[in-house]
């Protein structure tokens, strides 16, 4: 599709919960400058994202029906105007039952309840799964304290709306939630197509694989420490890959947070990475965060960032 | 025409940050709380175990309601809490309303604390649960305590050491508080359009 008529599409599907009635819509936003140093040598500013979301919600005389929601997002100092979740759901009775049609986050593991995007210390998804939003279709509700989600997308990735290969992914994720604990089973199976600045495509040099996946998540919020894991394990064509990732959120103040990190890979080779960092809420919405990751093994490289985070919300 | 559209779709940098001055610009005339409401409909059904569906329903805040509101509450409300109040609508299996469920975040030792409380439609306290908190004090969270608020009313004190029975720690106090914001803020703002 034509990068024009792929940017009109996302500007007008961002516009649709806004316009499509009067009232009751909310706008965000956000912004996030980073200084980068990597090696120790290489220093880099810029602004690594931007983002507008528009979400509103369209209720019958029963309750809230449809919810629209619409985002798009500008990276890379502007160089790239992508949409991030866009879609159409369907809610059905108290949300027991929904159906999601568009471009949304894959149910895959600490992914479905967990977006680590703006933050300097990522989860694992670039390098497990290289993909995170695809378009397609989900369905996806509770049932007591279990909750569930299964999606079929195109497997072509955030960068894409259209299915260039004709080839399906299915994605899914059965939860357990308690109340200071939650517990994920996941599956991944289809043909993943691979953005060009994609982990997995600049390691193997393939620009689509098979994937298989199977991964578990957990989640243990224990007053002011919260901790997450994960652990995937799958194929990539024939090539077995797996690892692991431990988050740990330690808040020491309202305003002041530690984070840490450890994360390994297996695919060419074994990749370790471990970093640590803060968040610190300089005022309401805006955030100073400073980290370091190191990641051995495979390849030694230090990363060290600081990021200012601006978020806000608006409704009318 | 197409010609046109590609002519103003790649202007990117322009009008990108043409996007991004008026988001600023905008975001800076007032604030909303970025806070989800995670797993609302557990929740929903915890408080009104009947409950089939809910009705999402906002008010807007004039600034005079706003000064009414604080007057009653005794405190000013958060930058977020004075231009609209969200709260849901609970509707039974024949569509009949079950009552109202509110959300409020107030500010603990460690973090926000998410409160969610029901109120019947006769304006009495259904239930209160902590959806979130970060506190390393537990009692605020245990039902002994939370239950305590259950039937009571906007004409209620909900203080700590009067009608609350706790040891007075900053998450007990913040959820009364709390509690009485959102019982107040029913009061107020149910009616209004």
């Amino acid at each position: 599709m034509k990068l024009y008529l792929l940017r009109a599409l996302v500007f007008c599907a961002v516009l649709l919960p806004i316009s499509a009635s009067a009232g009751g819509a909310q706008i965000s936003g956000g912004a996030d400058g980073r200084y980068i140093n990597t090696g120790g040598d290489t220093n880099a500013f810029l602004l690594e994202g931007a983002f507008l979301n528009a979400r509103k919600v369209f209720s019958d005389e029963q309750g809230d029906r449809v919810i629209a929601v619409g985002q798009i997002d500008f990276d890379d100092n502007f160089k790239t105007i992508r949409p991030y979740q866009t879609y159409l759901q369907y809610k059905g009775p108290l949300g027991k039952w929904n159906v999601r049609a568009g471009h949304y986050i894959l149910p895959f593991g600490l992914l479905s309840a967990y977006d680590s995007e703006r933050l300097l210390l990522r989860t694992l998804e670039p390098l497990s799964l290289g993909i995170k939003l695809d378009t397609g279709v989900e369905l996806l509700g509770f049932s007591g304290d279990w909750d569930y989600a299964i999606s079929v997308s195109q497997g072509v990735g955030r960068n894409r709306l259209t299915d260039v290969d004709d080839n399906k992914l299915v994605t899914g994720r059965l939860g357990w939630q308690g109340e200071d604990i939650s517990i994920g089973v996941s599956a991944l199976i289809g043909d993943v197509l691979l953005e060009k600045d994609s982990i997995i495509r600049e390691e193997t040099g393939l620009s689509s694989l098979y994937e298989k996946r199977l991964g578990v998540d957990i989640t243990k919020y224990s007053g002011p420490l919260v901790l997450r894991g994960e652990v995937v394990f799958g194929k990539d064509n024939d090539k077995t890959v797996g690892g692991g990732l431990l988050k740990a959120d330690y808040a020491l103040t309202p305003k002041l947070e530690l984070n840490f990190k450890y994360a390994y890979w297996q695919r060419e080779g074994g990749r370790n990475f471990i970093g640590a960092g803060f968040s610190y809420e300089l005022t309401k919405g805006l955030f100073l965060r400073i980290a370091d990751e190191y990641e051995f093994g495979k390849e030694n490289v230090n990363v060290a960032a600081a990021q200012t985070y601006f978020e806000f919300a608006k409704q009318f | 025409m197409l010609l046109r559209l590609r002519h103003i779709l790649n202007l990117r940098s322009s009008f990108s940050l043409l996007i991004l001055a008026g988001a600023v610009f905008w975001a800076a005339t007032g604030y909303a709380d970025v806070c989800v409401w995670r797993d609302p409909e557990r929740t929903m059904q915890k408080i009104f175990p009947q409950a089939r569906d809910y009705e999402t329903i906002e008010r807007k805040i004039s600034g005079e309601k706003a000064g009414v509101i604080e007057n009653r509450l005794g405190k000013p409300l958060d930058p977020g809490e004075r231009e609209d109040w969200i709260f849901y609508k609970i509707r039974g299996n024949k569509g009949e309303p079950l009552g109202y469920v509110l959300t409020d975040a107030e500010k603990g030792e460690y973090g926000a604390i998410e409160i969610v409380m029901g109120i019947t439609p006769e304006g009495k306290v259904a239930g209160v649960y902590i959806q979130r908190a970060r506190e390393r004090d537990k009692e605020f969270k245990s039902r002994d305590f939370l239950d305590q608020f259950i039937g009571k009313t906007k004409e209620n004190p909900l203080h700590i050491g009067k009608d609350i029975k706790a040891e007075g720690s900053l998450p007990a106090e913040q959820v009364s508080f709390a509690a009485r914001k959102m019982l107040i803020m029913y009061d107020e703002l149910r009616k209004e359009k």
